[in-house]
């Protein structure tokens, strides 16, 4: 007997307000309430402006440096996603270049796990000392927080073909290459999606610690350059704004990355399925 | 079976197939898990075998396309196989093992994971699709009352080390009905396999 389609039509219209409201006002009420106690408690409390800015205040000095916050926006904007986007397709090639080669990959993959735990923070001063102060140490850190995380979870989706697929190829006399391309590749593709959805985020926080160290080497600054200058001059508000735009710019990032993995994944894996419902 | 297949060397003996060049058997195998390709199509998952051989993009359309009409499948062709019952994908993996039209097919318990009903209408199916084919179809199964259905010609095997104790023929015209499954020749027939199983497996290790 056939099944009937797994997708099911979205209600649309006033249906589908109905169906999404129980989920939809309870966070957002709550998102409300917090924002007017925000907006008037620290007044009153005696909170000084420099421990604790209102959302109108940050909001006014977002305005005032107008164009130097959005350039500041765009340049880290731009750093993170070129640094991710680099460790993105050099760590998946990377990746099976070691699966295609067992030597390589043995001797490789211990110091891809290693070096993928270690915290930025501790190896982001030696990129400066390497690189300079500047975008470029930025961009590598970038990299490096990428990196090794895609190659890691990468080989772990190229190795999971189950053996019963391989012997497959093997009775049709595939060769290693069409094994790895028809096979393993798009094995893995389900595990690249879910290291690039956390690699995504870390690609932001990779730059913005990237800026806190490196600076600028002469050019306009990124939001962590904000965050370190204004902190030092207690412009808390401006430090607000700041970490805000940098929340968003990760969720923004998960935001693309998890459509990618729709697109990628959405007509034949569970994972993307589900998240249609 | 794996070493018909060309999976695992023997490590003594030799296995001789009529009508193969050498070394390269054209062999196809069909396992109990359907092992479809999930972000391909049917028509892609038939093609599999001649996209494996190089063969042009029309040639391997076509040829699957008759491979899946064979196991009635049809409507199905663009289908993924997530949309697909546990008995269709067993007919797609069948329909891929036929493309290339091998001279010998290998089936390892191919019906084991599907339930009774389904289990006999795809051993229906398979004798329409082989008195098509003609191929030599080796098949692994538990079922004495399957192997009786299906087969020419049985081996009972001992459990570790494997050994083939027994041969039987099977001496049923083709074509074969659901209406064999209860005359008496069919019941002495499966008595007789049964016998030679239960004895050969008593003297051997445990499962």
């Amino acid at each position: 007997m056939p099944t009937t389609q797994a997708r099911r039509r979205r209600p649309r219209g006033a249906a589908w307000i109905r169906a999404w409201w129980p989920s939809v006002w309870p966070p957002t009420l709550a998102f409300v309430v917090a924002i007017l106690a925000w907006q008037f408690l620290p007044g009153p409390m005696g909170l000084p402006v420099y421990i604790l800015p209102t959302p109108s205040a940050i909001w006014a000095t977002a305005v005032d440096h107008g164009p130097e916050f959005v350039s500041a926006i765009v340049l880290t904007s731009v750093t993170s996603f070129a640094g991710f986007a680099i460790s993105a397709v050099l760590g998946v090639l990377g990746a099976l270049v070691m699966a295609g080669w067992k030597p390589l990959e043995r001797t490789l993959y211990p110091y891809a796990i290693i070096l993928s735990t270690v915290p930025i923070i501790a190896i982001a001063p030696l990129v400066v000392i390497w690189f300079g102060t500047g975008t470029l140490s930025i961009l590598v850190i970038t990299f490096i927080v990428g990196f090794f995380p895609i190659v890691a979870n990468t080989l772990v989706g190229l190795q999971s073909a189950s053996s019963t697929s391989v012997d497959l190829f093997r009775v049709y006399h595939a060769s290693k290459l069409q094994v790895m391309l028809k096979l393993r590749f798009p094995t893995s593709l389900p595990f690249i999606m879910a290291a690039l959805k956390v690699t995504a985020t870390l690609a932001v926080i990779g730059t913005i610690v990237g800026e806190y160290v490196a600076g600028t080497g002469g050019g306009n600054g990124g939001l962590g350059y904000i965050v370190i200058v204004a902190s030092n001059r207690l412009e808390t508000a401006y430090v607000f704004a700041a970490a805000i735009a940098a929340a968003l710019l990760g969720i923004l990032f998960f935001a693309l990355a998890s459509l990618l993995s729709m697109r990628v994944l959405g007509s034949w894996h569970e994972s993307a399925m589900k998240a249609e419902q | 079976m794996r070493m018909i297949a060309g999976l695992t060397r023997p490590s003594e003996g030799e296995i001789r197939m009529v009508g193969a060049e050498g070394d390269r058997q054209d062999v196809s195998i069909v396992f109990q898990d359907a092992t479809l390709l999930p972000w391909r199509t049917v028509l892609a998952n038939v093609a599999l075998p001649l996209e494996l051989r190089h063969v042009s993009r029309r040639e391997r359309e076509a040829a699957a396309r008759a491979a899946i009409e064979l196991v009635g499948l049809g409507p199905q062709v663009k289908a993924l196989p997530r949309q697909l019952s546990g008995g269709m994908r067993m007919r797609v993996s069948i329909a891929r093992a036929l493309v290339s039209h091998p001279p010998l097919l290998l089936m390892d318990e191919p019906f084991g994971a599907l339930d009774e009903i389904t289990r006999q209408q795809l051993q229906n199916e398979l004798l329409r699709i082989w008195s098509q084919e003609r191929c030599t179809i080796v098949f692994v199964t538990h079922s004495v009352m399957e192997a009786v259905f299906l087969s020419t010609r049985i081996a009972v095997m001992t459990p570790s080390p494997g050994r083939v104790a027994d041969v039987f023929d099977v001496p049923i015209a083709y074509p074969r009905s659901d209406d064999l499954r209860t005359t008496p020749e069919f019941s002495a027939q499966v008595a007789a396999v049964s016998r030679s199983l239960h004895r050969n497996m008593a003297g051997g290790t445990p499962c």
